[in-house]
């Protein structure tokens, strides 16, 4: 889940980070309203989740609560990186001296957190990587293992700071990664990090991702109501299904695992098809979410026959069979459809699918089911 | 010769009283698993399949010998199984469940390390040596014994690979899921590594998938030098950068993790990388020969 800047600077505030005062607006009249309650320069920050929001005008300064209300009535209006801007952050503007760069991200090859710091601060972290890497400092950190002040020293000098600045700049980064470990963020980035004239260190801007599977633990972000989710991909994650609609495609699909069903999306495209979605069960399906799963791709622009890929491993084929013959039982099927099925109650699965007439392969590859549905596709008079 | 587990391992489930717990202690009897004991806290002294159940995982492993634990509790409880079987000195543990918190697997898997536990998953179909045993949840008969390891990312893969194998009358000598997290207990190399002194594993298929930085690692590895042929397919040469395709560890971002830049990686390392996973049956056959390699 991914937090728009004043979620995560909420967040960071409460765990004992700097961020300049600001307030919420969904309105131009809120906007005039917040920065009338607040004194000296604003900003007007668009929040959206997209880095390229500052190219796109979606941060102004004011000076005045009339000057605040103009720059949120022309913000709102706005549509950045393809997301319509929903509400902006009022800022009192900070004096910045310097800007840097902290985050903290996951390292699947070390199998640990990577903690990266660099005194070049406001471009992308790969744009510093590139023309700076001497600025930029990192090191491994886990949550097994106590947390101490003196890595992030070490970090800090070797990143290039130096005096007075050197321990609040390793205590901000310790403080941005006991934050991530405790909010379950794979990502928590704060770019700029600013040093202000009167020596603060201040989160200027922030990015944290949550990671999906721990929102269980964090229902006070879930509350937020998904922004550019369309509806059949709001309908798939209520029903715990992954689903990906593609443009253009025409071969709808599903399947058991994630793997399976990038494959599956691979193979008609080497066959010459083109799929017209992305769909992954998950583990422990039941009957109505695989019915939910067949409905939705049959409800994908589009979508001119259906490839369902799945095993009985953590799924049964008997209870995925039933999902499958409770859509044909109810709403019947205008389009082919080719079933490849084996693992655990294979057998009374195939069973359920063969007394409704539904085409099986049982023991063939997925190119083999692949090429048999586009055969079907291509031959309408003898498919569905 | 297989590797991780063989038949003398003995195997416990965490959650067997559970749905999933109860349903494999079933499938794992079945193939003659030697699973010694179950462990359910608040359930002690009940059996299930025959098998008693314990409380804790201390008392399971005080009344019996065990080689491997197959954790089934729900995600929310993964990280406190884990640490209990670590603590009583397990030194397997397959961990099944998807959608663990990365931060609960960064902490079992640093714990793990530290105490020389293997962990295996989470987010995976777990370890199967076809006719021997398995610590898993993978349906048995689509495996059959023979030459070919595989190590793989995604659970169904390893079942679609496996069954059309077996379909052709070739065997497997150990499969093991790794898990499509981003971070997982066991990794590519490590199996790479176990494959490569494996008397009975003569041809190593590895299934990948885009996103995150393993199969990058193998090739790495595999560039100094390895005995054995190793075919290789990725998952998702299609997918659309940016949009996280159902695994959390699947998601190409920019231009890394790509899958045209892994099989890149991994061709330069001298592994057979095929970009359809049909052609991987038609190698592995032509590698082993025209011989019978269904094994018993």
């Amino acid at each position: 889940m991914n937090l728009l800047e004043y979620q995560g600077k909420e967040l960071l505030a409460a765990r004992g980070f700097a961020v300049p005062e600001s307030r919420l607006a969904r309105t131009p009249e809120e906007a005039e309203a917040a920065a009338a309650a607040m004194t000296g320069g604003l900003m007007v920050k668009a929040q959206v989740r997209s880095g390229k929001r500052g190219k796109a005008g979606g941060i102004k300064s004011a000076d005045s609560p009339a000057e605040a209300r103009a720059a949120a009535e022309r913000i709102l209006a706005m549509q950045i990186g393809g997301q319509p801007v929903e509400a902006v952050l009022i800022e009192r503007k900070i004096t910045i001296a310097r800007e840097l760069y902290a985050g903290i991200t996951i390292s699947p090859r070390d199998r640990s957190a990577v903690v990266m710091l660099s005194s070049q601060g406001g471009m992308d972290i790969e744009e510093v990587a590139e023309k700076h890497p001497q600025a930029l400092a990192t090191m491994l950190v886990d949550n097994y293992h106590p947390i101490w002040m003196h890595p992030f020293l070490d970090l800090a000098k070797r990143a290039g700071f130096s005096g007075e600045v050197l321990p609040k700049v390793a205590d901000a980064v310790q403080r941005l990664v006991k934050a991530a470990f405790e909010l379950d963020a794979t990502l928590a980035e704060i770019n700029p990090l600013a040093i202000t004239v009167d020596g603060q260190v201040v989160a200027a801007d922030a990015k944290v991702v949550i990671d999906d599977s721990a929102l269980f633990r964090h229902r006070e972000l879930t509350k937020e109501s998904a922004v550019g989710v369309g509806e059949l991909e709001q309908r798939a994650r209520e029903a715990g299904l992954a689903y990906v609609p593609l443009a253009g495609g025409t071969v709808g699909t599903i399947a058991g695992g994630a793997g399976l069903a990038l494959a599956t999306m691979d193979t008609i495209s080497a066959h010459g098809g083109r799929p017209a979605n992305f769909l992954d069960v998950g583990g422990g399906v039941s009957q109505s979410g695989m019915a939910t799963a067949l409905r939705i791709v049959l409800a994908t622009p589009g979508v001119e026959g259906v490839l369902i890929n799945v095993f009985g491993g953590i799924n049964n084929c008997a209870v995925m069979a039933r999902g499958i013959a409770e859509v044909l039982d109810t709403d019947g099927l205008a389009v082919p459809l080719v079933v490849k099925m084996r693992g655990h109650s294979q057998e009374e699965g195939w069973a359920t699918l063969e007394e409704r007439g539904v085409e099986i392969i049982k023991h063939g590859t997925t190119g083999e089911a692949v090429a048999q549905l586009l055969t079907k596709m291509r031959a309408p008079a003898e498919g569905a | 010769m297989s590797i991780l587990i063989n038949e003398q391992t003995n195997v416990i489930i965490q959650g067997i009283t559970g749905k999933q717990g109860s349903y494999h202690a079933a499938r794992m009897r079945e193939y003659d698993v030697n699973l010694v004991a179950g462990t359910a806290p608040g359930r002690g002294g009940r059996e299930v399949e025959g098998v008693p159940v314990y409380d804790t995982v201390a008392e399971a492993c005080a009344a019996h010998r065990v080689d491997a634990s197959l954790i089934l509790v729900p995600p929310p409880g993964v990280l406190n199984a884990a640490a209990e079987a670590i603590e009583a000195g397990i030194p397997l543990l397959v961990v099944i469940a998807e959608h663990v918190p990365v931060m609960d697997t960064m902490r079992m898997v640093a714990m793990a390390r530290e105490k020389g536990v293997r962990i295996v998953g989470p987010n995976t179909i777990g370890v199967i040596s076809p006719g021997r045993t398995k610590v898993g949840i993978m349906p048995g008969y689509i495996y059959s014994r023979g030459p070919v390891g595989i190590v793989s990312r995604s659970g169904t893969l390893t079942h679609e690979i496996s069954s059309n194998l077996t379909y052709r009358g070739i065997g497997q000598s150990t499969c093991v899921g790794i898990g499509g997290d981003p971070i997982v207990g066991t990794n590519f190399v490590d199996v790479l590594e176990l494959f490569r002194n494996d008397p009975e594993t003569e041809v190593v298929v590895m299934i990948g998938e885009i996103g995150g930085g393993g199969e990058e690692q193998a090739a790495e590895y595999l560039k100094k030098g390895y005995p054995k042929p190793v075919l290789a397919f990725i998952a998702g040469q299609t997918a659309p950068p940016e949009k996280r395709m159902g695994h959390a560890g699947a998601i190409v971002q920019g231009t890394s993790g790509t899958a045209a830049s892994k099989m890149k990686l991994l061709t330069e390392a001298g592994v057979k990388v095929f970009p359809m996973l049909d052609q991987i049956l038609d190698e592995v056959k032509s590698l082993l020969g025209g011989t019978n390699h269904h094994g018993s």
